[in-house]
């Protein structure tokens, strides 16, 4: 096992480099001049100047590469055009709540999907498990962005339950609790979906082996065989998906954020893109780049550990 | 020159067997048989009749304003009511779908023509198949909506880019199941019988070993085509896709932001239209597999 992550841990490197290469070419492969395009068509070549010295754009390519690259493993990804702050102030300032949000919407997808998935793979073709598959099509198919905005219209126009966005105090106070609730259910629709359905034909794969029959043979209660034989092993490419279900929520924070007035990574994406503050548009690439990454590398080993039967030799 | 005729011959490629006929009708009949599938299909038929006559169709100019008309609830006049501008929105959720799948059709177009070269390529030659597939785990670092957004950043919000920025996505899925394929086609006998009688690489590629790849292709665009129209949308929404005043449902649902308390009607219906099509086109992909690749099956 020891050996395996090492290996995996190398390979990290290679794409690693290629990730910090493509997020360094984000401002150089920019069509004319982004400096230009930075400081706008109108401004006098003295600020042009000033702006290309900043950014270090007056170096030679693989200078300027060498630069962001040892500075971004030192932990200096430049400033924000916009704040002159450091771009990894921004980021740490805001990853805190996109962190909330796809932790939490995590939560929510596992503790409804995986239930949801074994009911209908327990109780197949009844009503529960045709329910339960259009409601997967259902979610899988549905722009999150619209949802996020009936649910507004829902429960935060007509019905005045929770918050229209903003975050209102610490989440650990009913006010800052019910500022999360409609941002992590929108953003929990689609893996709670994937996940009932990858449980359902995972639990059916499981339910058909010749080790449940004997279990049943045995005269073992239903619901036992079901939890305690066939669940334990059916969760197997269940817990897989949700550790890379927790990487694409990062991503999918970037609509909830933006929607729900989050002061988050996904939403300063946005903001930056808007305003041409290319700093920072690298700053959180980078970052979500390297934390998916990670997450991939975490999942890899999770499952080889879970499961003896996979050698990785 | 028997040895030349045979190299000639389609060894191996599907769809010049004399049973082709008859496996186009078992398909016909498996596939309809799948009533999801056939209700996706319905789906994607009635937004298709809608792009193509689009101008016959829409009931309104769906750029002209009329002020004296805005914010109108559904009414006999306007089936779907009008937005802030007055614009009718049945007329822009028509006019729309011209865009949308047009973007759908062409951002997997993308996908597919780079991913299925990339993939052919690594898996038919050895040396260069860490290199690419190493390229490709590097695309993969990426959540889909933080890449489309760092190739945004990089040519700029606009429809075509939109396209480009989600083709990219999904160049690396397509890699992967092509080059899977390639690998174990290239062992089979026919394969070596081909080489055999004289064929060249690209022959052999493109002629034996891609038309054994499109099963799972096909069953992937498919799939690929609702994953795109929801992604452009949603890069349309956060204001990076097409520029107003062209209509596109993404950006007439975040038009219909400002207006929820007042007019809820112009964000709800291009929403629906999103996730009909989306739906349909998922319903679709499903039975497709179904019927042509039972092993990609999940449940």
């Amino acid at each position: 096992m020891t050996a395996y992550i090492i290996r995996r841990l190398l390979t990290l490197i290679p794409t690693l480099l290629g990730v910090s290469l493509l997020v360094f070419s984000i401002t150089r492969l920019t069509p004319g001049d982004p400096v230009r395009q930075i400081v706008g068509p109108d401004a006098p070549q003295q600020r042009v100047d000033e702006v290309r010295r900043q950014l270090g754009l007056d170096q030679p390519i693989l200078v300027q590469y060498w630069k962001f690259l040892t500075g971004a493993v030192r932990g200096d990804l430049g400033r924000s055009l916009l704040t002159r702050q450091p771009v990894v102030k921004e980021l740490q300032d805001r990853l805190p709540v996109t962190l909330k949000i796809a932790t939490i919407s995590v939560i929510i997808a596992v503790v409804i999907g995986i239930p949801l998935g074994v009911i209908s793979a327990a109780r197949k073709y009844s009503a529960v498990d045709t329910l339960a598959t259009l409601f997967a099509i259902g979610g899988v198919s549905m722009p999150l962005f619209w949802f996020a905005i009936m649910a507004i219209l829902l429960f935060s126009i007509r019905l005045q339950w929770l918050p229209v966005g903003g975050l209102h105090g610490p989440i650990w106070t009913f006010e800052g609790m019910k500022a999360y609730v409609l941002p992590c259910i929108t953003l929990a629709l689609t893996p709670i979906a994937l996940i009932a359905r990858l449980t359902r034909s995972s639990m059916l794969e499981v339910l058909d082996r010749e080790y449940v029959t004997v279990a049943r043979a045995k005269g073992l209660e239903e619901r036992r065989v079901i939890i305690r034989h066939a669940l334990r092993n059916a969760l197997l490419p269940v817990v897989t998906f949700v550790g890379l279900q927790y990487g694409f929520l990062l991503g999918g924070a970037v609509v909830t954020e933006t929607i729900f007035a989050l002061p988050g990574v996904g939403r300063l994406a946005i903001q930056a893109i808007n305003q041409r503050d290319y700093p920072v548009i690298q700053g959180v690439v980078l970052m979500v780049a390297v934390i998916f990454t990670m997450i991939n590398l975490i999942v890899d080993v999770l499952y080889a550990w879970l499961d003896p039967r996979i050698s990785y030799a | 020159m028997r040895d030349q005729a045979l190299a000639r011959s389609d060894i191996g490629a599907p769809g010049v067997s004399p049973l082709a006929g008859a496996r186009l009708a078992r398909f016909v009949r498996r596939f309809s048989r799948n009533r999801l599938a056939m209700v996706g299909l319905v789906i994607i038929a009635i937004f298709l009749i809608m792009a193509i006559f689009a101008p016959w169709l829409a009931p309104y100019d769906p750029i002209a304003q009329d002020l004296p008309a805005q914010l109108q609830p559904p009414s006999a006049a306007h089936w779907l009511g009008t937005d802030d501008f007055g614009r009718d929105i049945l007329s822009r959720i028509i006019v729309g779908s011209r865009v949308s799948l047009l973007v759908g059709v062409l951002a997997t177009s993308i996908g597919a023509t780079c991913g299925t070269c990339i993939g052919l390529a690594a898996g038919f030659y050895r040396r260069l198949d860490n290199l690419l597939m190493r390229i490709m785990d590097i695309l993969l670092a990426f959540p889909s909506v933080v890449l489309a957004i760092a190739v945004i950043a990089v040519l700029g919000p606009s429809l075509f880019n939109v396209m480009i920025a989600v083709g990219i996505n999904s160049i690396p899925t397509y890699a992967r199941l092509v080059r899977s394929t390639t690998l174990s086609i290239k062992e089979k006998e026919f394969v070596e019988a081909t080489r055999a009688l004289g064929s060249g690489d690209s022959r052999i590629l493109f002629r034996h070993i891609l038309p054994n790849c499109l099963n799972p292709i096909v069953v992937y665009s498919t799939l690929q085509l609702g994953t795109a129209i929801l992604s452009a949308s949603i890069l349309s929404f956060l204001g990076l896709g097409i520029q107003p005043p062209d209509p596109e449902w993404g950006q007439m649902v975040n038009a219909g932001r400002g207006w929820l308390r007042d007019a809820p009607h112009i964000a709800t219906f291009p929403g629906l239209a999103i996730f009909f099509v989306v739906m349909g086109f998922n319903l679709l992909g499903d039975g497709l597999r179904d019927v042509l690749d039972p092993r990609m099956r999940r449940g």
